[in-house]
This record gives C-alpha cells, structure tokens and sequence, in this order.
C-alpha cells in the first residue's frame, strides 16, 4: 500500500496547491482530481468516469471561503482511489466519496485556524516596514493546506485501505439505495448556494427561464448561455441609455437649479436698486 | 516612454503574484495579505526613500484588510489601488481613508460580477462540455474543461491591472455614484440566474418511481407532475434548499437534512 498511498498523498498535495498557489485553476475540482487518481493508480479510465459523475453531484458547491458543506476535492480522490484499489464499481466509489467528503471538511478548518494564527504575524511585520518578510511568510503559506492534506492522504490510504474495503462489502442494500438518492440530492444545495450568492429581488424569473430552455426547449448550456449573453447586453444597453437620460435630466435640473439662484439674487439685487 | 515601460514591469508583476492571491486565505483577512504581496511592487516604486517610511507603512497595514473576491478581477482591483495609491504620494490634501473606502465599496460588485461570470456561467459550461465528453471515458474531458476555464481567467488577469490602473479609483467612484456599476451586475447577475435554472435542469435527475392505484387504474406520479411543469421536483428541492440557505442555516445542518430526506424517501420508495 506505500506507493498507491504516496501517489493518493502527492494527488492531495497537488489539489490544495492549486487553490493556494496557482489562484484556483479548478484543478482540484473532481472532474480532474478523479482523473489524475486514476493516471496514477493504472486505472485511467475509470477515474474519468468516475470524475463525470462526482462532478455533477458536486457541481454547484464551492470550496473557496465561507462556509463549506462538504470537501469535494478530498471525497473525490479517496472515492476514487478505494474503488481503483479495492476493483468496486463506480457506483461504490460515488457511495464513498460522499460520506468522505463530509467528513473531511474538519482539514479545512485545520488549515485555516493555522492560517488565522499567521495574521498578527503579518502585522507585525508591516509595522517594521518589512516587506520582504511578508512576502516570504506569503509564499511559505502557500504550503501549509497542501502538506496537511497530502499526511492526510497518505494516511487514509495506507492505514484506512483494508477496513475501507472490509467496509464496502458489508454495506446494506438499503444504505446504498438511500446514498443514490442523496447523490442526486445534494446538487440542489450547491445550486442554493450558488443562488443565494447571485440571487437580487427581480431576477428570479431569468431563473425560471433558464429552466423552462433546458427543461422544455431542450437547449444544450452553450446555447442557453449564448441567448443569456445577448439578452443580458440588451437588457445592460437599455439600462444604460435609462441611466444615461436620467443623469442628463438631473444635470439639467441642477444648472436650473442655479439659474433660479443666479436670477433669484439677480432679482434681489434688482430689487435692492429698485427701492 | 520610460514611466510606461516601467509600469509594464510592474503591471507583469501584478499578474505572476496574482497566482498565489489565495495563498494566506484565513477568515480574518480572507485574501488581505494577497492583494498586498500584488500591490508591494507599486508600494516600493510609489515609497521609495527611507523617509517615506510612515507613509509606507501605513499603505503596507492598510491593504491587510478583510477582502474577499473571484480571483480572475483580482488585478482590475490592484491596478486601480495602484493609481490611488500613487496620487495619495502625490497630493498633501489626498484622503487616503478613501482607498479602502473604494476597496470596500468594489468588493460586492466585483465578485458579484466575477462570480456570476466565472464560478457561474463559464466554468458551468466548461464543466458541462467536459462531463459530457469525460462520461464516454474520454481523457479529453478534464482537459478540456481546464482549457476553457482556465483562458478567459488568464486573459482577465492579464489585462486587469493596466485596466484598473488607467481607469483609476475616480472613475469607479463616479460611476458608482450614478449606477453605472449597478446597470453592468444586474447584467451578470441576469446571465448568472439564467445558467443555474439550466442547471437544475441539468444537475438534479431526480424522479419519482412513486405509483398509485385506483380501482383498475394505476397512475405514475412522474407523469402526472410533467403536465404540470416539467423538472418541478428538481426546482422545489432546489427552492427548498435555497429557503434554508437564505435563512442562514448551517450548511452542515442543511447536509442532515438531505441525508434523513433522502433515505426516507428512498425508504418509502417515493424518489429515486
């Protein structure tokens, strides 16, 4: 189990710091993460397999910041990485990856309170006038998600293996059926949090017409994106020209504005001289 | 022609550092300590001597402010500090309060632009081109799905800060004062709302297998609610989600939830 467990580790690593260090290039989502897993561990294309279903299950739910349901990246490799080892199918693997991603989500919270104890740190050296030290601190940051991540990596695979596999064979049928459903389940949550994120009073019915192109157009996305686009620029052009007049008006209204003071005091003057 | 050369310099460096934006994410200053290591070329260029060092400091604890954005408008942001920055050096009577005042006001919009743009529509695309292909097996799938979230990021951060940084703090306030700002979020937040109605569509293949009798009939469940409006279970979950979300319950809660949900309702036979 040492060279699978250190290529799960080094997968661990990678994931982390492409959040951390490479400002997020969505390596670390399932679709690749599952992908790599699988290169790595002989099975390449069941770990592209796998990678399409998990990221449709977490599609919507975001990693960066905030509060977090649920740790995609970690459930995904491990899912994968059991189903490859232990020859399960995908629909074990997915099984898998949910309850794990779960539970993961406590190495986040790990890093971050060992990250929230680096800021008066960073303070002190801004008030010595030290840059070079912030930067320094910065980048040494950068490793300290992926190092936890890739222990925790290594240490599932390579203690966690055999009871994982113990595991999987005893799990009833009934608690499968009931993890299927919650895999169809939890988009609806990322897509909540995606809403909340975006959604403003009077919006909500360009929701509904996105759902009404997929549902009953039967629009592939880069169609319904494309007519999203064109709409949103009208809807922007429109806007702008209300805007446009609007402010045209006010600017209007104030010159009268001092027109009225200018004749007022005019008149005042006039009125001072006509008495 | 040597300032704009030497800017290029800087507006390059803006673009490598903005790769490790996230590096120090904590909950206390959320990327604060990134958006400083990319202003501190322009601090050094800006503060020079060693009697600035007042000034200097006071810009180094000022940009370790709470912030939190879309990585990709990042530089736009850093470019206009820039600018700001240079004229509080420049200007006795410049009100350096206002440049956080500016950071604090462009953080909403930006990442509600940045999010519906690029967490929302083009990585829903790429991820949805690239399941569609990675589901036959096919490695082109994450590859594919990397380039084509990937480009547009890029391009958006390469030219984010000499944007900004032309653009200057002046014009962003001006703009947010007679709405500009709000006209162009309405438009992404539009596009960004019509992507995720097609993705509930899309995303949650929920069905019911549930099936009643009456008398001799039998009526399917599924077919009765499709007359009434195609994916209505896929939306009233996601409606209910969304509900509970929006009233700021825990997301862990909210995972419970879905987990008795769904066994019960795999139990009884009602989803599947």
């Amino acid at each position: 189990m040492l060279v699978p467990a250190l290529c799960v580790a080094f997968v661990m690593f990678l994931g982390n710091l492409s959040d951390a260090g490479m400002s997020d290039p969505m390596i670390r989502r399932p679709l690749v993460m599952a992908m790599v897993v699988g290169l790595l561990l002989g099975d390449l294309r069941k770990g592209v397999l796998m990678g399409a279903s998990l990221e449709v299950i977490f599609l919507g739910i975001n990693g960066i910041g905030g509060a977090m349901p649920a740790d995609v990246m970690t459930g995904s490799i491990f899912g994968t990485a059991f189903a490859i080892l232990n020859h399960q199918s995908t629909s074990v693997a997915l099984s898998l990856a949910i309850p794990i991603g779960l539970l993961a989500v406590f190495i986040k919270q790990i890093v971050m309170f060992i990250k929230g104890l680096m800021v008066p740190l960073f303070n002190r050296f801004a008030e010595e006038d030290n840059i070079k030290k912030i930067e320094h601190l910065q980048i040494a940051s950068i490793f300290i998600g992926p190092l936890i991540y890739a222990l925790i990596g290594f240490l599932g695979i390579y203690l966690g293996n055999s009871s994982i596999s113990l595991l999987v064979h005893s799990i009833p049928k009934f608690v499968m059926d009931g993890l299927t459903v919650l895999s169809k389940v939890l988009p609806a949550l990322g897509i909540a949090m995606l809403l909340n994120m975006i959604q403003e009073k009077g919006n909500t019915m360009y929701m509904i017409l996105g759902l009404l192109m997929a549902s009953y157009l039967k629009l592939p996305l880069i169609a319904i994106a494309i007519l999203g686009t064109i709409l949103a620029i009208i809807i922007a052009t429109t806007d702008k020209q209300i805007l446009d007049n609007k402010n045209f008006l006010n600017d209007l209204k104030l010159l009268g504005n001092n027109n009225s003071v200018v004749k007022s005091s005019d008149t005042i003057e006039e009125d001072f001289f006509n008495d | 022609m040597t300032k704009t050369k030497e800017n290029k310099k800087l507006f390059n460096k803006v673009f490598w550092r903005s790769f490790l934006i996230q590096g120090s994410w904590n909950y206390i200053s959320g990327q604060g300590i990134g958006i400083l290591c990319m202003l501190t070329p322009f601090i050094k260029k800006i503060y020079p001597n060693p009697e600035d060092k007042p000034k200097r400091v006071e810009a180094l604890k000022r940009h370790q402010t709470y912030i939190n954005m879309t990585p990709a408008f990042s530089t736009f942001l850093v470019g206009i500090l820039a600018s700001m920055e240079e004229k509080n050096a420049e200007l006795d009577d410049f009100d350096a309060s206002s440049i956080n005042a500016v950071k604090a006001s462009l953080m909403g919009p930006l990442s509600g632009i940045g999010d519906s743009l690029f967490w929302v529509t083009i990585r829903v695309i790429a991820a949805g081109i690239g399941i569609s292909l990675a589901k036959t097996g096919n490695i082109l799938g994450p590859i594919l799905f990397l380039i084509l979230y990937n480009v547009p990021s890029f391009i958006c951060r390469f030219y984010g800060t000499p944007l900004g940084y032309n653009i200057g703090g002046d014009f962003i306030e001006k703009s947010y004062k007679n709405g500009l700002i709000k006209v162009v979020t309405k438009a992404a937040g539009l596009l960004g709302m019509i992507m995720v109605g097609a993705m509930i569509v899309s995303t949650v293949p929920l069905k019911t297998p549930f099936v009643f009798k009456m008398g001799d009939m039998t009526f399917k469940l599924q077919e009765i609610l499709d007359q009434i409006l195609l994916s209505i279970i896929p939306l009233t979950l996601t409606l209910g989600c969304f509900f509970l979300v929006k009233r700021k319950v825990n997301p862990n809660k909210i995972i419970i939830i879905l987990v008795v949900f769904s066994f019960v309702c795999s139990f009884l036979k009602i989803l599947a």
